[in-house]
């Protein structure tokens, strides 16, 4: 170890017993803080930006491990402007990382990070393909270095973005492997756990199925909250559907569709509307969808930038009503575009919280795990005089 | 109803300030500010009917409609109706404000904006409608069969790619599913040619066009794994390995997934290369495993050569024991006529990478030199860097244990290629190796690492093509072969 740079991380990771020789201004001091202010990224991505600029000055030392800092330091600034829209700023600080990618070690926490978070990027481009492939790559390295935390936040994303697009048979492939630690991320589980459920119905796993549901079930009171609870019943409705009770499922998400109308929050009303116009075109109930995009219309009336996907909808629902469109394969690129819109300024915030943003966090405890394991190596024990 | 007090104190009517805005503005910027600010509620009580029916005189067609939009429509407008005077909103009502015209204009900007986000959204069938096609192949599958065969000249090939495109898009022969399958193929194939020809925007481009397409074909589907797998090629080509890694790798399941079992095998043998270029050979081996195991020898004889030597030198990497059916093949003769000077050249390098990797450096050196020698010899000024590169670092291994000479590798490079700048620029990084290794400068591994990126950066170029195939043209007759079949339905192969 020659780098000042690792030094600095080692002895001032969050994690690491016994902080010595910790330096306020040090590139690891400040990816440090960077990260434990996810929740701030316009700061994140300030002190993440200090803590780059820094090490990409340092000397490489032997084990490329201030490289691995470095795409860490890349992935909070990546995060950040992904989390504040500015999606061309996260390909460029992706880029901007790129050199760095072939020095760091192959199995290292910052390239898997770094991965997860273009994987991230991607989703939230659209190009769901290389997101999932991304999220699969990111884990599998986590694996490699036997990290949990990563592994198991890269699993659950990527068993969350197949569910998101209603394919239950990798859902549930990634899912079974998500093996989220609930007192770190109890949401994130009891989704996990919930989606779980849903994919092995989903692929004609009945029994597991309801199993699974019961155990997510017990999960509830770890993970309170009004936007939990939407996520959940809005999941427990799909479930219905799959588990045979049709009337159950459609009452259920229309109540977390007016629910979400009320809320105010356009994306999310307008996918929940779309869940329940495919229920109701697969159960035959032709009659009842023009009343889905009225509501719709009524709610977010003349709002020019939600226009395109409210007409869009409309239409859909009309030429289901008159059996003259093959619903499932109209239906996808509405509810990807719907997903993937940009919101405007004046939508209300999502009410269901980002299982990306949830992830993140399982991410940094990745991290902070890693330095420790780094330090231990660095470092024999240093027995108390 | 109150008129606004700006417009009465300038004594104009509503009618005459509209069409002096309309006149400064346009039409259809007026009509856009007007439906904006009756969203906004600030046109309250302002216009009278007589004075929408001038401004609707004034404007035409789309715009018209967006207003009457604004007016017409009732849960788009009820905002805007509510806080407009009653008399006024009763004039409104008494106008005949085409209801259905407004209703109709719903579902046409609905059609539009779905055309925009699936391509020919209104060809999207009734699922009771019966199959479409014929047994003869139509016009676009015709075409992309054409287009496929082109894969030795792929500016040929590109301009058939697009015309299968085209042809595609205006045909008329076709229900959705096969026309959706046809434009995928054909854009998986315009993205190929357009890769083998180094036009890496426009490569990237073409997938951006498949997006929208992507969007209706299932989730589990061999035409995702097309565009997957050249999207992965594009990455490896713009030496962002990770990323080539993961797209080869889930291109593979997927070909997997709808037995395309060859395909699969020549994803996951290119994902274990590009993880090997990443120096990752724990996660490599198991794609060459995977790939290795499912690859027909007997139809791509040289990527199952690549498939076992990529193989053997995981294990060698990895210090795992060589076993039988992973070895490679080390019983052909050099001079078997069957094997072309690229595939022997490759074979000489790899065995002299195992060598390498089992600390035998003497056999490394010599299996380097012959293979360095060759690639000289036949003018491939990017693989002879290379190849220099990697004897280089086996000399200077071997020199720390006493033996071996590391300089002069440069040299041999002008020698052979000339005094041009690009040329001098690679013998100068290699002696400039060479001089801090010989003065134990601790920056020689920062050195060696910057060099491989930039020997890595190296294209190919006419006057000077590689000699050895790269995996990946290697592979891409089992990908078009599977492109044939799922986009065209073609049973033979």
């Amino acid at each position: 170890m020659t780098g000042p740079a690792h030094g600095d991380a080692r002895a001032c990771s969050p994690a690491t017993p016994g902080i010595r020789h910790c330096n306020a201004d040090s590139p690891a001091e400040l990816l440090a803080q960077a990260e434990a202010a996810l929740g701030d990224p316009a700061r994140a991505e300030q002190q993440a930006m200090a803590a780059f600029t820094s090490l990409s000055h340092a000397d490489a030392d032997a084990g490329g491990r201030n490289f691995d800092l470095l795409l860490r330091a890349a992935w909070v600034i990546l995060r950040s402007r992904c989390v504040m829209g500015r999606l061309s700023g996260a390909e460029d600080a992706y880029q901007m990382a790129l050199p760095f990618v072939g020095a760091a070690p192959p199995i290292s926490g910052g390239r898997a990070t770094l991965l997860a978070g273009l994987a991230r990027l991607r989703w939230t481009q659209g190009r769901l393909d290389e997101a999932a492939a991304l999220s699969a790559h990111a884990a599998s390295i986590f694996g490699e270095a036997r990290e949990r935390h990563g592994q198991a936040a890269c699993r659950a994303l990527g068993g969350l973005l197949f569910a998101e697009r209603l394919d239950p048979s990798w859902a549930r492939a990634e899912l079974v492997l998500a093996q989220v630690e609930l007192e770190l991320a109890p949401a994130l589980a009891a989704r996990v756990a919930l989606l779980l459920a849903w994919s092995h119905l989903g692929t004609g796993r009945v029994q597991q199925g309801r199993e699974s549901l019961r155990a997510a079930r017990e999960l509830y009171d770890r993970a309170p909250g009004a936007g939990e609870e939407t996520f959940r019943a809005w999941w427990e409705a799909h479930i219905a559907s799959l588990d045979g009770q049709p009337d159950r499922a459609e009452e259920q998400l229309d109540a977390v569709r007016r629910r979400l109308l009320a809320e105010g929050s356009f994306v999310e009303a307008a996918r929940a509307s779309l869940d329940l116009l495919a229920l109701r075109v697969e159960a035959g109930r032709l009659d009842a969808l023009s009343e889905l995009t009225a509501d719709l219309l009524d709610t977010f009336h003349c709002q020019r930038w939600a226009l395109p996907p409210m007409a869009a909808i409309h239409w859909l629902a009309n030429q289901a009503a008159q059996r003259s469109v093959h619903f499932r394969l109209a239906v996808a690129p509405v509810r990807h575009y719907i997903s993937t819109l940009r919101r405007s300024p004046r939508d209300r915030p999502d009410l269901v919280a980002d299982v990306r943003d949830l992830a993140d966090h399982l991410l940094v405890a990745a991290h902070r795990d890693l330095g420790r394991a780094a330090a231990e190596e660095a470092d024999p024990v240093e027995f108390a005089p | 109803m109150t008129p606004s007090g700006n417009w009465r104190r300038r004594a104009l009517t509503v009618a005459a300030g509209l069409a002096q805005l309309c006149d400064r503005l346009g039409a259809k910027r007026l009509a856009r500010s007007l439906q904006d600010a009756i969203v906004e509620r600030a046109w309250a009580g302002l216009v009278q009917h007589e004075e929408v029916a001038d401004l609707l005189g004034a404007l035409q067609g789309r715009d018209r409609l967006r207003f009457l939009h604004v007016l017409g429509c009732g849960p788009c407008s009820r905002a805007a109706r509510s806080s407009l005077s009653e008399s006024f909103t009763s004039q409104i009502d008494r106008l005949d404000l085409d209801g259905a015209r407004t209703g109709a204009w719903h579902l046409e900007m609905g059609r539009r904006y779905m055309a925009e986000l699936v391509f020919f959204a209104d060809q999207i069938p009734d699922r009771s409608s019966a199959p479409q096609g014929s047994a003869r192949p139509s016009a676009g599958a015709a075409a992309l069969l054409v287009a496929a065969e082109q894969l030795a000249d792929p500016a040929r090939g590109e301009e058939l790619a697009a015309r299968a495109l085209a042809t595609v898009a205006t045909g008329t022969d076709l229900g959705f599913e096969e026309a959706l399958a046809q434009r995928l193929g054909a854009l998986s194939l315009l993205m190929l040619f357009r890769l083998r020809q180094g036009r890496l925007a426009q490569a990237e481009t073409t997938y951006e066009e498949a997006l929208s397409a992507l969007e209706a074909e299932p989730p589990l589907s061999g035409l995702r794994a097309s565009l997957l797998a050249v999207l992965g090629q594009l990455r490896w080509t713009q030496l962002r390995r990770d990323e080539a890694a993961a797209l080869l790798a889930a291109a593979g399941w997927l070909f997997q997934f709808v037995r395309e079992n060859q395909a699969a095998a020549a994803c996951h043998l290119q994902a274990g290369f590009a993880l090997l270029e990443e120096v990752d050979p724990a996660r490599a081996r198991a794609h060459f495993v995977i790939g290795g195991s499912a690859l027909d020898g007997e139809r791509a004889p040289a990527l199952m050569t690549r498939a076992l030597y990529g193989s053997a030198y995981c294990r060698a990497a990895l210090d795992i024991p060589p076993q039988a059916p992973e070895a490679p093949a080390r019983d052909r003769p050099a001079d078997n006529p069957d094997e072309d000077a690229g595939d022997e050249a490759f074979r000489r390098w790899w065995e002299g990478k195992i060598s390498t990797c089992k600390h035998d450096y003497h056999a490394a050196d010599g299996e380097l030199e012959t293979a360095r020698r060759r690639l000289l010899a036949a003018g491939s000024l990017a693989e002879a860097a290379r190849c220099s590169l990697d004897l280089l670092v086996v000399r200077l291994a071997a020199r720390y244990r006493g033996s071996g000479q590391a300089a002069g590798l440069g040299d041999a490079l002008i020698e052979a290629f000339g005094p041009e700048p690009a040329v001098a620029r690679c013998a100068e990084r290699l002696e400039s190796a060479a001089r801090l290794a010989a003065s134990g400068s601790p920056r020689l591994e920062a050195n060696l690492w910057s060099t491989r990126t930039g020997f890595a950066r190296l294209p190919p170029d006419q006057c000077r093509p590689d000699l050895i195939r790269s995996v990946q043209s290697l592979a891409d007759p089992l990908l078009v072969d599977a492109l044939r079949r799922l986009a065209c339905g073609e049973t033979t192969s």
